[in-house]
């Protein structure tokens, strides 16, 4: 039985929180060039303070224009012209007795030129960005103290706005991290060497807004406790024992609240972490710093599940609990879990959808954000929550995959009369698939929400069931949602392709067809074959991937790319780019190089991943009927789970 | 002419080393791929650093070195610093053929690259049939290497950049860092590890010919060879080429605790045999 202490009150500082949850700060994009809050973002905001959190922190919001901008649609705080917009973002988040913190932010060298005059981005020292890349100069002694005072000013405008407080990004790398951290800190003049000149950029930021604030305005510092350059090889950078020394110095200065974090950009998987991450596994980090300081302690670590959130506070861990994608997921996660009804917050899957778009905006602009489970993020304000217009009419539904199980939710929200379709026994479609490989299971998420959805609002699902044109005369429903999704391409122009050892990964992930001590080749290596690969070696298997391109997971996102790579490659599987399969036999395969060099590869089996097609027949079938809908992956593929379409 | 006989005592002035290494006339295939950056950050010793998820390798002809008959040579190495000093180090060598001994002698013992030899002369080939060069890297009986290059294009243009853009008459300098190391005896009998020394080595590639290709390569480990470790994530692409290498000056960079490093190095140096009863039964 859950005592929901992150619903009991806290504080930061002097200052009193309705309840323990954080809505940490995400580069969202929805922020216009000028740094202005819009409409857009406020509404986001506002969602998720009216959903339960006790504080929203902004998105990075620059404090210098000159060379500190850190996205192309992001917050400023770096003049008084944006100020009667975060007016407005204040008055919106207090109307639902939440607190506003703004995240004051420089990026130094984890940021591009061209975003920043096209000039050399700054950094404590020379030393370029391993992933950004950009020439860097090392900021004069002079530039560094109008910088503490850029950040002080930016913190009262924060004030004048009516923020209830302010949060120095201190972590990931950016510029105030550069600084702590010996990684990026070579400076011999007063601002580097020792510990105390390392940190004396963050202490003097502290001290000052103190000083212009007044000493009881809120400060949270967000810190890499540990930046994970051991995994690289790299004996330096932030350490856990330094974390937590510079938490205990951040207290003295007068900070309010520690936001523990982790990494940097160049160690990126560590700091927003794909799927294989468990929830809480960076939790240490954070009972450390709490035991060595005394004012609250708020932490990310991957959390998903209120009973987990419970737990760490219950345990000590944490004062207030930290979550960021959690929120775009869900912007009611903490009413939901503050009332009890757990099993009602769709969680966040942590498949990187929503990093991977944010990052494609990063330099030039676009949309903002999207989630691939949650179609209304930050169009909040575009598409309200559904009105109760079915009135009881009939509508059917085809496939029980994400497309297919939103719809026949939203649906049976309006109040019609919803049977939803599965040819299967099972929930989920390809998520279902996606939550089998290994440490994937937080990709099940979803489909136990709706599970839960379906039931709530009358859904009747029918499982193992083909939908003809003959069933749809005669239920004769008032629309019909084609949900129907994909299949896996079988190239039949490949000798041997239809052999009895030729599988594809849905053979495999559905567990229609069990592999154990054989050697597989797996063909493909798109996600799906990547994963498929992952499970089948942990079944035992001795698996190769061939690639007919010169890159593994060509058109993957980086970060999921590396984490499901890494893994492949701790346990052994061979992955072989620039190979073309053009025979399959009874015991190998052909391949051919790119050199045209035919090799043959023994195996006992082969895992077909060469890419999806949309199933789509019912809908030429259907053509005669009135409001027939085919979406999701039967209508376009995609990569997100669920979209907005056809309104 | 009749053949000059060694003889177990040497004059003085002829009991040295040359100070120089040339693997003079060498026929090579280079190629270079990106990897999974963790693995190379777990296989490289300190105090070096790697610094890109990237490995180079080649299959090599050597038909004129200056320390050894002719002989073939595989090699895998990864980029690293030392301080401001970027470099390659050397993960694996194999050699096979005639001078392959004298070179794994040398090698080992002069300049402390990681290296060991192949059963027969055919384990390391080098084969090229029109436009297509095919190396091939086997030791005990395990087909560690199998590269093929079509010449004409680099897989990824960018591949360019890591070699210094060879080309005909042009030469090409860096360093190359190793770890030497040898084993002392105590007086209780037994024999440790000691004096690990970073060395880095000078050296320049003196090309005449270099021909960009297209490369695919197939990697696999053994028992004994863990060449399949560094997976190919993405493959850059690489040349073939004839060219001389000069191993120039080598200099004591840093002097490493032995009980650190040790462990990065036995792997390549001593096969599973070698190494303490537990490991071999792993």
């Amino acid at each position: 039985m859950s005592d929901k202490l992150f619903g009991k009150k806290g504080y930061i500082g002097n200052l009193e929180i309705k309840n323990r949850l954080v809505m940490t700060a995400m580069g969202i994009g929805y922020a216009d060039h000028e740094g202005n809050a819009t409409d857009e973002i406020i509404q986001f905001y506002a969602e998720r303070a009216k959903g339960g959190a006790g504080v929203v922190i902004t998105e990075i919001t620059r404090v210098n224009e000159e060379h500190g901008v850190g996205e192309y649609d992001q917050l400023s705080l770096a003049s008084d012209k944006t100020i009667p917009s975060f007016k407005k973002l204040v008055n919106e988040i207090h109307k639902y007795n939440s607190k506003l913190f703004i995240q004051l932010h420089h990026p130094g060298r984890e940021t591009y030129s061209v975003l920043n005059g096209n000039k050399p981005v700054v950094s404590a020292s020379a030393i370029p960005c391993g992933v950004c890349q950009q020439e860097t100069r090392a900021l004069e002694t002079e530039e560094i103290e109008n910088l503490v005072i850029d950040f002080i000013n930016a913190a009262f405008r924060a004030k004048q706005s009516g923020a209830d407080g302010v949060e120095l990004h201190a972590a990931h790398g950016y510029l105030i991290a550069q600084f702590l951290s010996s990684h990026t800190n070579k400076r011999t003049d007063k601002y580097g060497g020792s510990f105390e000149n390392k940190i004396r950029f963050l202490i003097e930021i502290i001290k000052g807004i103190k000083a212009k604030c007044g000493k009881d305005y809120p400060i949270s510092v967000r810190i890499s406790v540990d930046e994970f350059y051991k995994v690289l090889g790299v004996n330096d950078g932030i350490t856990p024992d330094e974390g937590v020394k510079i938490a205990m110095e951040l207290e003295k200065a007068g900070a309010d609240l520690i936001n523990v974090s982790a990494g940097t950009y160049e160690t990126g998987n560590v700091t927003v972490e794909p799927t294989s991450y468990s929830q809480g596994w960076r939790m240490e980090l954070a009972k450390l710093v709490k035991e060595n300081v005394t004012i609250p302690v708020v932490a990310t670590s991957v959390i998903r599940e209120p009973e987990f959130a419970e737990k760490m506070i219950k345990e000590g861990y944490i004062d207030f609990v930290g979550m960021g994608r959690s929120w775009l997921a869900d912007s009611h996660w903490g009413e939901k879990a503050i009332n009890g009804n757990f099993e009602d917050i769709r969680k966040c899957t942590s498949c990187m959808y929503c990093f991977e778009i944010a990052g494609t905006q990063l330099i030039s602009g676009g949309d903002g954000t999207t989630c691939a489970i949650n179609p209304r993020l930050g169009k909040e304000n575009k598409y309200p929550e559904p009105v109760k217009d079915g009135a009881g009419r009939k509508v059917v539904v085809v496939g029980a995959g994400p497309g297919g199980m939103e719809s026949a939710i939203l649906l049976g929200k309006r109040g019609f009369n919803v049977t939803l379709f599965e040819k299967s026994n099972k929930l989920g479609g390809q998520m279902y698939l996606s939550s089998v490989p290994p440490k994937k299971e937080k990709m099940g998420y979803f489909i136990d929400y709706c599970k839960k959805q379906l039931k709530d609002y009358n859904v009747e699902v029918i499982f193992n069931a083909e939908v003809t044109e003959e069933l749809i005369k005669e239920i004769n429903p008032y629309a019909v949602i084609i949900a129907t999704g994909s299949t896996a391409v079988i190239p039949s122009n490949i000798e041997g392709i239809y052999k009895n050892n030729v599988f594809t990964p849905e053979d495999i992930l559905s567990k229609r067809v069990e592999m154990e001590n054989l050697k597989i080749s797996v063909i493909g290596s798109g996600l799906t074959g990547l994963e498929t690969a992952e499970y089948l070696v942990e079944a035992g298997n001795t698996v190769t991937v061939f690639e007919m391109k010169d890159k593994i997971g060509f058109d993957a996102f980086p970060l999921v790319l590396m984490d499901v790579t890494g893994s492949l490659t701790n346990a052994g599987v061979r992955m072989i780019p620039g190979h073309k399969l053009i025979e399959i036999k009874s015991g190998s395969i052909l391949l051919e190089d790119r050199a045209g060099i035919v090799i043959e590869e023994p195996c006992d089996a082969v895992i077909l991943s060469l890419g999806i097609k949309p199933i789509n027949s019912l809908t030429e079938k259907l053509k005669e009927f009135s409001n027939v809908y085919t979406i999701g992956d039967a209508n376009k593929l995609g990569r997100s789970y669920l979209k907005i379409e056809q309104g | 002419m009749k053949e000059k006989l060694a003889l177990f005592n040497l004059p003085k002035e002829r009991s040295a080393l040359n100070p120089y290494a040339i693997m003079g006339n060498q026929t090579a295939l280079y190629f270079s791929y990106i990897t999974d950056f963790a693995t190379i950050a777990k296989i490289v010793p300190p105090p070096l650093v790697p610094i890109a998820p990237i490995v180079s390798g080649y299959i090599s002809h050597i038909k004129e070195p200056s320390f050894s008959e002719e002989y073939n040579e595989a090699m895998l190495g990864v980029l690293v610093k030392f301080g401001d000093m970027v470099g390659m180090y050397p993960i694996s060598f194999l050699l096979a053929g005639k001078g392959a001994e004298m070179a794994t002698y040398l090698g080992r013992d002069k300049t402390g690259l990681p290296k060991k030899m192949c059963e027969r002369e055919d384990c390391i080939q080098l084969v090229q049939e029109g436009d297509v060069i095919r190396g091939t890297v086997e030791r005990k009986g395990v087909m560690l290497m199998d590269v093929s290059m079509k010449l004409g294009e680099y897989n990824n243009p960018m591949v360019d950049q890591i070699y210094f853009s060879p080309a005909p008459g042009k030469s090409t300098d860096g360093y190359s860092f190793y770890f030497s190391t040898y084993m002392q005896p105590d007086i209780n009998g037994n024999a440790e590890f000691c004096n690990v020394n970073l060395l880095s080595n000078y050296v320049q590639y003196n090309y005449h010919t270099w021909t960009p290709g297209t490369v695919s390569a197939r990697l696999q480990s053994s028992s004994d060879d863990p060449w399949g470790q560094l997976p190919v994530l993405e493959m850059l692409g690489g040349g073939f080429s004839n060219n001389d290498l000069e191993m120039k000056e080598l200099k004591v960079m840093a002097t490493p605790n032995a009980e650190s490093v040790m462990p990065y190095l036995m792997t390549t140096r001593f096969d599973k045999c070698a190494l303490k009863q537990e490991e071999k039964n792993v």
